[in-house]
C-alpha cells in the first residue's frame, strides 16, 4: 500500500478539481492546448493507483486510518473492509474510463472546466463515501456526492436537464435530510458517531427502538438508488445528464448507493431480517424496471429503467442474505458496473454523431458504426444474462440463491428468469430499430466515433467477456468482501482496536 | 417530557406539508430548508445538559477544569450543526440558481408547467 | 382532490410517526451526557479538550481538531455548490 493511500485516495480527485479552475485559466491565458485534460488524466491515473494499492490490503484485514492522530471514537476514522475496497475499485474504474471518454465527447461544449472538476467532486464523494468509517462523515460526503450531480444533470442547460436536475435536487435532498435525521436518532441513543462503536453497543438496544432510524436510512439511499416507490427521478437524470455522466451514474453512483445499503443495513444496524423487505422491494423494482423500459421511444430513457430494472436484481441478492446470494449480488452490482456504462458509452457515441437518442428517428447504423454496434450488441446480451457472457454468471448466482433458499425462494428464481427474458426482449428491440432496419437518408455519412471514444467501451467489452468466461475471477473478487459483511466482530476490532 | 423535540418534529412535518402541496419552486426550497433546520433544532436539543453552560472555558472555569466538563453542554452537536447548515446553504444555492435559469428562460417557477413544457 | 388530500395525509403520518418516534428513541430533553446505552463521546470531549487542544473554546477545537476532516468535507461541499452555480449561470450559448 502506498503510505497515507486511504486519504490520498479521497484527496486526489477533490485536490484535482481545486485546481481545474486554475489550470483553466492558465490555458486560456497562455494557450496551452489540452492542459485541463492532461491535469485530468494525470489525476485519475494517479487516483487509480492509489486505489488498486489499497486493494490488497484490505482485503484481508480492516485498514484502520486515524485522522489527525485522534483516536476513534473521539476523531473520524477512515475503515477501509474489503466491501469498501471493492466499491471503490468499481467507482475508480467506472471514473477513470468516463474521463477518457470525456475527453473527446465534450470538446464541443462551453465551460468544460466546471464539468471536469464536477466530475471530480463526484468521484471524490463516491471515494469519500465509501472509506469513511464515521456516519457524519458519510453524510457530509454523500451531499458532496449528491451536489455534484445535481449540477452536472443540469449541464447542458436544456429544458430536460434544468427539469430533471430540479426536480432530482428536491427530491434528493429530502432523500439526504432522512439520512441525517437518521444520524440524529443514533448520536441521540448511543453518543458516539463513529460506526464500528456503534456496532459494539447495538445489541443493548430494544430493536423496536432501531426500526425509525432504520426506516430513515433506508428511505434517504432508497432514494438514491431509485428503489421503486422512489423511482420517479432517475430516468429523467438519466436522460437530461450528458451521456458521460449518465454512465458514471449507472456504474459508480448505483453502486455507492447499494454499498451503503449494504454498510448501514447490515453492518450498521446487524439487521438481517430486513432481508425478505428487501427482496420484495427487489422484485418490485426489478418487474416495473422492465415493464417500463419496454415502453420506452428514447434510447436512454430504456437503458435507465433497465438500471432500476438491474438494481431489483441486486437488491434481491442482497435481501437473500446467504453467502451465495451476497456474492452474487455483489458480483452483479460489478458487472453492472461494466455493462450498463458500456451501453451508455456507446449511445453517448450514437448521439455524439447523429445528435438524437430518439429510437423512431435512427436505424439501420450497423453499416455506418460495425464497432458500436457489435459491441451494443455484447453489452444487451451481457445484460440480458445470456452465456457466456458476465451477466449469466452473477444472475445465475442470484438464481441458484434462491433455489438454495427453497419455500418462496423458487417464486423469486422463476421472477428473476422472466424479467431476464423481459430485458432480452426490450434489448433486441432497441438493438434492431438503432443498428437494423431501414437506414433515414441523412444517415448516410456517419461515421463511427474517434478511437479515443471506442477504446474505454473496448476495455468494457472485454471485460465483459473475460468475466463471463472465466466467472472464478469474478467470485474472487467478491468473495472477501461478502465474507466482510459477515464478520461484523472483525470489523469492530479492525476499527476499535482489541 | 419537554417541548423541543415536539417543536423540531413539527418542523419537519411543516416542511413534509409544504413539499408535497406545493407547486411553485421557491416555496419546495423554502420547504426543504425548514425540514433541515428542524433536524438542525433536534440535534442541538440532544446535546442539552438541564442547567448546562456553553462548552467554553470562561476565567470562572480556568482553574476548575472538572467542574467545567461537568457542567458544559455537549459540544459535538454543536459542530454537526455548523458543518450541516453549511451543506444546507450549498443546497439552498444551487437549488435558487436553477429556480433562476429556470425563470429567465422558460418563464415559470410552477414545476408542474414546466414539466408540462416538456412534452 | 382525492390525490392533494392523500399526499397531505402521507405528510401528517410521517410527521406524527416521527413525533412519536423522537420521544420513545431518544433520551429525554436535558438529560446529557448519559445516553441511554453508554457515556456520550461529546463528555469524553469536555473533558479532554481544554488540556488536549489548549483552546478554550470546545466547540472550535471539535470543529478544527476532532472533526477536521468533517469541516474539510464541508469546505469541498461549498466549493462543490460555488461551481455548480458558475456553471448553471454561466455565459455562453444554449444549445437544445
Amino acid at each position: 500500500m502506498i503510505p497515507h493511500a486511504p486519504i490520498l485516495a479521497v484527496f486526489l480527485p477533490l485536490l484535482a478539481a481545486f485546481v481545474l479552475p486554475l489550470v483553466s485559466l492558465l490555458e486560456r491565458r497562455y494557450k496551452i492546448p489540452l492542459a485541463k485534460e492532461w491535469v485530468s488524466a494525470i489525476f485519475v491515473i494517479a487516483e487509480v493507483m492509489v486505489v488498486f494499492s489499497v486493494f490488497p490490503d484490505a482485503k484481508s484485514s480492516v485498514v484502520a486510518y486515524q485522522l489527525g492522530g485522534w483516536a476513534p471514537p473521539l476523531g473520524i476514522v477512515l475503515a477501509i473492509d474489503a466491501l469498501s475496497a471493492l466499491a471503490a475499485l468499481i467507482i475508480v474504474t467506472v471514473g477513470a474510463l468516463v474521463f477518457i471518454y470525456s475527453f473527446i465527447y465534450m470538446r464541443r461544449e462551453s465551460g468544460v472546466e466546471h464539468y471536469y472538476a464536477l466530475l471530480f467532486l463526484l468521484l471524490g464523494g463516491c471515494v469519500g463515501v465509501v472509506f469513511t468509517g464515521d456516519i457524519f462523515n458519510f453524510y457530509v460526503f454523500f451531499e458532496i456526492m449528491s451536489i455534484a450531480s445535481y449540477a452536472l444533470v443540469a449541464f447542458r442547460r436544456h429544458l430536460w436537464g434544468i427539469e430533471a436536475a430540479i426536480k432530482y435536487l428536491i427530491v434528493g435532498s429530502l432523500g439526504t435530510s432522512f439520512i441525517l435525521l437518521g444520524i440524529v436518532f443514533l448520536y441521540g441513543r448511543f453518543g458516539t458517531l463513529t460506526m464500528a462503536n456503534i456496532m459494539e453497543l447495538m445489541g443493548q438496544v430494544a430493536a423496536r427502538d432501531l426500526v425509525i432510524p432504520l426506516t430513515c436510512f433506508l428511505v434517504g439511499i432508497g432514494i438514491k438508488v431509485a428503489m421503486v416507490p422512489f423511482h420517479f427521478w432517475l430516468p429523467d437524470a438519466y436522460q437530461g445528464a450528458p451521456s458521460p455522466v449518465s454512465a458514471f451514474f449507472s456504474g459508480a453512483t448505483a453502486t455507492v448507493g447499494v454499498y451503503a445499503i449494504a454498510r448501514i443495513v447490515y453492518v450498521l444496524f446487524g439487521a438481517a431480517s430486513v432481508g425478505s423487505l428487501l427482496v420484495v422491494l427487489g422484485l418490485i423494482t426489478m418487474v416495473v424496471g422492465a415493464l417500463m423500459a419496454l415502453v420506452q421511444r428514447d434510447l436512454k430513457r430504456l437503458l435507465a429503467y433497465s438500471g432500476i430494472s438491474q438494481m431489483g436484481y441486486v437488491l434481491v441478492g442482497l435481501g437473500l442474505g446467504t453467502a451465495l446470494g451476497i456474492q452474487g449480488a455483489l458480483f452483479h452490482i460489478f458487472n453492472n458496473a461494466v455493462y450498463k456504462t458500456l451501453l451508455f458509452m456507446l449511445v453517448g457515441a450514437v448521439i455524439w454523431r447523429v445528435g438524437t437518442s430518439r429510437m423512431d428517428e435512427l436505424g439501420g447504423l450497423w453499416k455506418n458504426m460495425p464497432i458500436t454496434a457489435f459491441m451494443f450488441l455484447l453489452g444487451s446480451l451481457a445484460i440480458a444474462g445470456i452465456p457466456p457472457l458476465n451477466g449469466f454468471a452473477s444472475k445465475w448466482m442470484i438464481y441458484l440463491a434462491g433455489i438454495e433458499y427453497g419455500g418462496w425462494g423458487y417464486v423469486v428464481t422463476a421472477i428473476a428468469l422472466i424479467v431476464s427474458a423481459l430485458t432480452l426482449a426490450y434489448f433486441l428491440k432497441a438493438l434492431s430499430s438503432v443498428f437494423l432496419g431501414q437506414r433515414p437518408s441523412h444517415l448516410a455519412n456517419v461515421k463511427e466515433p474517434p478511437a479515443a471514444m471506442l477504446l474505454p467501451a473496448m476495455v468494457l467489452a472485454v471485460l465483459c467477456v473475460v468475466f463471463g468466461v472465466l466467472p472464478q475471477l469474478g467470485v474472487d473478487l467478491v468473495e472477501p468482501a461478502q465474507r466482510a459483511i459477515s464478520d461484523l466482530n472483525g470489523y469492530i476490532v479492525g476499527v476499535m482496536g482489541g | 417530557m419537554s417541548i423541543n423535540y415536539a417543536v423540531a418534529m413539527m418542523l419537519v412535518g411543516l416542511g413534509l406539508y409544504c413539499l408535497v402541496v406545493k407547486r411553485n419552486l421557491i416555496k419546495l426550497v423554502i420547504g426543504l430548508s425548514v425540514i433541515t433546520d428542524g433536524i438542525h433544532l433536534l440535534l442541538i436539543s440532544i446535546g442539552y445538559r438541564s442547567g448546562g453552560i456553553p462548552p467554553i472555558v470562561t476565567s470562572a472555569y480556568m482553574d476548575n477544569l472538572e467542574g467545567f466538563a461537568a457542567r458544559a453542554v455537549d459540544p459535538v452537536p454543536q459542530a454537526l450543526v455548523l458543518t450541516s447548515i453549511v451543506i444546507s446553504v450549498c443546497v439552498l444555492a444551487l437549488a435558487l440558481s436553477l429556480a433562476i435559469y429556470a425563470y429567465r428562460h422558460y418563464g415559470t417557477l410552477d414545476v408542474r408547467k414546466l414539466r408540462r413544457l416538456r412534452e | 382532490m382525492n390525490r392533494e388530500f392523500l399526499r397531505l395525509l402521507t405528510a401528517v403520518a410521517v410527521g406524527l410517526l416521527l413525533l412519536v418516534a423522537v420521544y420513545a428513541v431518544l433520551p429525554s430533553f436535558g438529560e446529557f451526557p448519559q445516553s441511554r446505552e453508554n457515556t456520550a463521546v461529546g463528555q469524553r470531549i469536555l473533558e479532554e479538550a481544554p488540556s488536549q487542544t489548549g483552546a478554550t473554546n470546545v466547540v472550535t477545537s471539535v470543529v478544527w481538531g476532532y472533526r477536521g476532516y468533517d469541516t474539510f468535507g464541508e469546505a469541498t461541499v461549498l466549493f462543490t455548490a460555488v461551481v455548480g452555480v458558475l456553471m448553471v449561470l454561466r455565459a455562453g450559448g444554449r444549445r437544445e
